[in-house]
């Protein structure tokens, strides 16, 4: 599974899962274009030929600035993951006008002017694939998360609609939903709140949360030319959890 | 050197089979290719080893049990399990019979169970089930029999998933759409120029498609990946196509 010379757009690429899926990229031969809000973060990436984009994906502007870098990289665009996220708690009735417009603002709206973009760039190329990082929020009812979960439903549904759209000019579009992973968003959770260690670990049959390198590996499959036959798919990455989470006996 | 790992194939012998043998014997494991057809089979192994790779015939009917039981005992390093053999015919609902139900299930289903828990019986933390369903699980008109059988294979691998997380064994399953085998380009009933017309993309899948979604699947790329059927169809289950 190589990217030799393909140029590849990753949003939110200075941590989590982005970093992860930045690193495997540029290991796999890819220009990477590491799209961050966080220039510190950014500065600090240490992963070889990489070329460090600083935007907020909510910014209107951040199409032209990647196009730029695009064109000084000399290649089209290849493949877009759009990866970058917030996360938060909260059920509908502790989330106001102002929390779901903020989820929507980076977590749908950025994406899809983002993508939108990239579909142009891509007919003119004549294809390419775009990655998308929902979250099993968006695929299960999930406690506590009114706001995120709904922004995350929109991506999947999003998902589907490009990848019937744009079939025919040879772009493939997926998604992956990671369940609860280790990152800078959730660490402090996952080490302090006991809850989550018996909902994510306990009850995930994999027994384990996952690792930003987990996810990055699905979302390299379904960009590759391995998955060329796949489009509109929603992969989980979750160690089973949204399907094995309901009560059930303990094992034997 | 490790010894390499053992990987078993059924239906090896002829179209998607015979594509995920090859590319796991390519990734070096070796290969049991299994299928009820001898020739196909060594042609399948004949193709393995030509290309360097370690390739065995196994010629076995997969719904005898006495051949499941000697071929998981001949069986060293077992790492991977893929369950591709399986039947399909056309009949509508109406002249189908109960005989025409449990022929189907007792192929694409009881003898896919009855592998897969010899197979488990012997495989280590690691170890992978792939299992070959069908986008016709969602539904699909003049062969219910065959349908229900896949749609079976989706819930076995679900609940499959859950009983061998424990012992770090992964089952997941791949759902072709339409694929370009020979046997699909043989048959009269099927215009292939209307079936592309209705995929997004315009093009039908092939074996290697499949291959290559079940090759990720089974590795340690997709360690964290457990109980999902990932449908590879193109796009074809997401609804209309205007078949541009
Ligand atoms: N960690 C999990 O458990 C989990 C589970 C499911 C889905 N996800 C999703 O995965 C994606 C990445 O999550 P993570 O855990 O790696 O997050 P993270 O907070 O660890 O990292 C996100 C990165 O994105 C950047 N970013 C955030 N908003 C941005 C914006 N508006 N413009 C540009 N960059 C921005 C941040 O600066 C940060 O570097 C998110 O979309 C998240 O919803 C995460
Ligand atoms: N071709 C498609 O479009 C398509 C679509 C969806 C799902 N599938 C599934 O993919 C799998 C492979 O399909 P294919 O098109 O390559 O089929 P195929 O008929 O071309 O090959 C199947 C192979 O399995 C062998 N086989 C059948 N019954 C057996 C038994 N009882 N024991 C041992 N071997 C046996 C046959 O001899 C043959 O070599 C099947 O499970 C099928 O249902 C195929």
């Amino acid at each position: 599974m190589t990217f030799e010379g393909k140029t590849v757009a990753i949003t939110g690429a200075a941590a989590g899962i982005g970093q992860a899926t930045t690193r495997l990229f540029a290991t796999r031969g890819a220009h990477v274009i590491a799209i961050d809000r966080d220039a510190e973060a950014l500065s600090r990436l240490d992963i070889k030929g990489i070329t460090p984009l600083q935007g907020d994906v909510t910014d209107p502007n951040l199409p032209a600035a990647l196009k730029a870098r695009i064109t000084a990289l000399g290649g089209p665009l290849a493949v877009l993951v759009n990866n970058a996220g917030i996360g938060g708690g909260g059920r509908m009735d502790q989330t106001s006008d102002d929390d779901l417009r903020s989820f929507f603002e980076i977590n749908v709206l950025g994406l899809f002017r983002l993508a939108r973009f990239a579909v142009t760039e891509m007919q003119t190329a004549g294809g390419g694939s775009i990655v998308n990082v929902a979250s099993i929020y968006a695929e299960v009812g999930a406690q506590n998360s009114a706001g995120y979960s709904t922004s995350k439903g929109a991506v999947a549904a999003l998902t589907r609609q490009m990848a019937t759209d744009y079939g025919h000019d040879g772009i493939r579009v997926n998604a992956v939903a990671p369940g609860l992973i280790e990152t800078p968003l959730t660490e402090e959770r996952i080490r302090t709140e006991k809850w989550r260690h018996k909902i994510f670990v306990e009850q995930c049959p994999l027994q384990r949360v996952g690792q930003p390198d987990d996810v990055a590996r699905a979302i390299a499959f379904l960009a590759s030319d391995e998955a060329a036959f796949i489009s509109g798919e929603i992969l989980r990455v979750d160690g089973g959890w949204a399907m094995g989470r309901f009560p059930r006996e303990a094992q034997l | 050197m490790a010894q390499a790992n053992t990987s078993i194939v059924t239906g090896a012998g002829a179209g998607i089979g015979r594509a995920i043998a090859q590319r796991l014997a390519q990734a070096g494991d070796n290969v049991l290719v299994v299928d009820l057809n001898t020739s196909r089979a060594d042609e399948t192994v004949a193709l393995i080893n030509e290309a360097g790779g370690r390739g065995q015939a196994a010629v076995l009917d997969i719904t005898d049990a006495a051949a499941l039981d000697a071929l998981i005992a001949e069986t060293r390093n077992l790492r991977c399990l893929v369950n591709n053999a399986g039947i399909f015919d056309v009949k509508s609902f109406d002249t189908l019979t109960a005989e025409d139900f449990r022929r189907m299930y007792e192929v694409n289903l009881v003898a896919l169970f009855g592998l897969c828990q010899r197979a488990a019986r012997v495989m280590g933390s690691g170890g992978a089930i792939v299992n070959i369903a069908s986008r016709a699980m969602l539904g699909a008109s003049q062969y219910i029999h065959y349908a229900t059988s896949k749609a079976a294979v989706g819930g076995f691998t679900r609940s499959l998933a859950l009983e061998l997380a424990p012992k770090g064994i992964t089952v997941n399953a791949v759902a072709p759409g339409v694929i370009e085998t020979d046997m699909l380009r043989a048959r009269s009933d099927t215009n292939l120029d209307a079936l592309r017309a209705m995929q997004p993309g315009g093009t039908l899948g092939t074996p290697d498609d499949i291959a290559a979604a079940v090759q990720f699947l089974a590795s340690p790329e997709a360690k964290f990946i457990t109980g999902q059927i990932l449908l590879v169809d193109g796009g074809r289950s997401l609804g209309g196509s205007l078949g541009i």
